[in-house]
């Protein structure tokens, strides 16, 4: 999940007591090639199995079971082990009373960066919104002329990569997921939020956009994390701009598109290839300067040489 | 009360539970993150690289301490740093030196993919708690290269037997409870929306161009309404009822079964193997340990004709080099001791 979204949706974990019995077996083994196994198990310690016991092992330096400090240790990491399980299942808990005394913030601030996860870790997960995103670029053609060139859709060339291939490479996934990203922060913009947005022109860095949403009276946050895209979206369509075109890009201007799969009752009629895009289009944005090896890199992506 | 609080020292301290079940996590946790780095390395550039300032601005706001390791690195020292990641999951996979293959591949897997925090997926997530899990258990030992370095006294180990056994097992604890947290998530999460109720829910996913690398494959399981709802609700019943049916031998090796079968199924129908094998990967800690060592030997028999030709052609390919390094390289050698030192 990018940092962009909350990748937090409600749930509601129960006991995890019931993971621990099931992580293990102490049923006997009649097989003959048990033996063997045994023998080169049994210079590496205790394993499962009655013959496989601690006692039997004849190392002679694990913990007496139940007998004192190595036990008392082991119990209280263990302890710390359940604790901590608690804290994640309160974390991917749904919105409630009981989460809300433990304190959203606290457990936020607990479980990122290295326990952050969200409920639909499992795939599949219910979809139904298709995405897009499309560049287009002001290229100088001679020393008085500057031309406008047509929309590039990225998504589609993206789409190329897709097919028949069941691990694709991650790059396939980033126009998509600045167009959800982009799309998710423009709704909630409100009308006047998107009209300071599409209206606007940058130094590529976002600045003046921020000033025009803070006239609007648009939550900073909200605010930032529209500049934060705007901002990757600008070096974004300044790359591949650069990549797809002959001429030097001057300005840069891009479009995210969302559509919904129609009903599947229609299924028969309609697909979602035949709905239009509703699309969010912000104005013109100068083009990022690169340096050029960082361009000749994402050439090769874009061009796959 | 003392009892019970005995019965849990002992399943803490007595002897290593699930030591198939974690060697074949191991395994599975090794090929996703190496297939994860294969699939993207040529354009790693882009992904992590040189190419990817247009992702700073969200790597910036990243908490992950690793990411400063590759931040700002020229293009060699990405591929170099990229390339040893990728040797530490063969060495995981393997079994070799597996707990500084761990540690390398916990902070270089975060490293890579942290630079590029916008097309992280959910099983980064997965992949890197299984890692911090997995550096309190013993990985390695049964099916690893280290099951046979390790016949060694424990006088030479630093950590002492019992330690590594509560540790192990502390760890087994803290990872299978992960596990089940986000099978019971998903599926209380799912079975809360009416589409999944009514086993529709897929329909718009498999429709979604971004998740359709075969498109037949897609129409044909969301077209119809019994292949989509058999679909859905088979995905339904393995996430929700998962952690209930642990309870017992049968059901959880059933359940298990049928979570390994529909996270694969669904990884090659959407394009998110890695993904899936990443979850697979961790849903094996709970079948029974004694099925995973019928499993190996089993695979063991069926691919004996392959290794064993595998070891043969190694033998002839070894004798041969043999054959020209006495032929061709210790003669000249030999002229040049006896020519040139003997002056």
């Amino acid at each position: 999940m990018s940092d962009e979204t909350d990748p937090r949706h409600p749930s509601e974990p129960g006991p995890p007591e019931a993971a621990v019995d099931g992580a293990h077996d102490v049923e006997p083994r009649t097989s003959p090639r048990d033996e063997a196994a045994f023998e080169a198990d049994a210079a590496t310690g205790p394993v499962d199995g009655p013959e496989r016991d601690a006692s039997a092992s004849g190392d002679g330096t694990t913990a007496d079971p139940g007998q004192g400090w190595r036990a008392v240790l082991i119990l209280a990491l263990a302890t710390v082990a359940v604790v901590h399980s608690v804290v994640i299942a309160l974390f991917l808990a749904p919105d409630g009373p009981v989460r809300d005394a433990a304190g959203p913030s606290r457990l936020s601030f607990y479980v990122n960066p290295y326990f952050q996860q969200s409920w639909d870790v499992l795939e599949p997960s219910a979809q139904r919104v298709d995405e897009s995103l499309e560049i287009r670029a002001r290229v100088r053609v001679d020393e008085d002329t500057v031309e406008e060139t047509g929309w590039i859709d990225v998504t589609a060339a993206d789409l190329r990569t897709l097919r028949l291939n069941a691990a694709p490479d991650r790059m396939s996934l980033a126009a998509r997921r600045l167009a959800t990203n982009l799309n998710g922060v423009m709704f909630e913009l409100g009308i006047g939020g998107r009209a300071v947005v599409g209206a606007s022109t940058t130094d590529g860095e976002g600045n003046r956009v921020a000033a025009g949403l803070a006239d609007e009276g648009v939550d900073p946050l909200l605010a930032g994390r529209f500049v934060r895209l705007d901002t990757m979206l600008t070096r974004f369509a300044s790359l591949y701009a650069r990549a797809s075109l002959d001429d030097p890009v001057v300005e840069v201007q891009y479009r995210v598109g969302r559509r919904v799969v129609p009903p599947r009752e229609d299924r028969d009629d309609v697909r979602v290839g035949d709905v239009e895009f509703g699309l969010f289009t912000v104005g013109w944005r100068p083009a990022v300067t690169t340096q050029e090896r960082e361009q000749r890199a994402f050439d090769t992506w874009v061009k796959g040489d | 009360m003392s009892e019970s609080r005995g019965e849990v020292v002992e399943w803490l301290t007595a002897s290593r539970h699930a030591v198939h079940a974690l060697a074949a996590a191991r395994i599975g946790v090794g090929l996703a993150v190496l297939g994860l780095l294969v699939t993207n390395f040529g354009n790693r550039q882009a992904w992590v690289g040189d190419a990817s300032l247009w992702a700073e601005p969200t790597r910036a706001v990243s908490r992950f301490p690793e990411i400063a390791l590759l931040d700002g690195v020229s293009a060699d020292i990405l591929t170099v740093v990229y390339v040893v990641v990728m040797l530490a999951a063969v060495a995981f996979v393997l079994g070799w030196r597996t707990k500084t293959a761990n540690v390398l591949l916990l902070v270089g897997f975060i490293a890579v993919t942290g630079q590029n925090p916008l097309l992280s997926t959910a099983s980064d997530n997965l992949l890197r708690i299984a890692l911090l899990w997995m550096l309190l258990m013993r990985l390695a030992d049964v099916w690893s290269l280290d099951a046979a370095r390790l016949e060694r006294p424990d006088s030479e180990q630093a950590v002492p037997e019992w330690l590594r056994t509560g540790l192990h097992n502390v760890g087994l604890l803290g990872l299978g409870t992960q596990v089940a947290l986000a099978y019971l998530a998903a599926g209380l999460g799912k079975v809360a929306q009416a589409q999944w109720q009514q086993g529709t829910a897929l329909f718009g996913t498999l429709q979604l161009p971004e998740y359709r690398p075969f498109p037949w494959l897609s129409d044909l399981l969301s077209v119809g309404t019994v292949p989509l709802a058999l679909v859905t609700w088979t995905v339904l019943v393995s996430q929700l009822f998962f952690v209930p049916a642990l309870v017992n031998r049968t059901t959880r090796n059933t359940v298990v079964v049928l979570a390994v079968v529909v996270n694969l199924f669904f990884g090659v129908v959407l394009g998110t193997l890695w993904s899936a094998l990443a979850v697979v990967a961790v849903t094996g800690l709970f079948l029974s340990d004694d099925l995973w060592e019928d499993l190996g030997y089993v695979l063991a028999d069926v691919t004996a004709p392959v290794t064993d030709r595998v070891v043969d052609a190694w033998y002839v390919v070894t004798d041969r080099v043999e054959d020209w390094w006495f032929r061709f390289v210790l003669p000249p050698v030999d002229w040049v001791r006896a020519t040139v030192f003997r002056r």
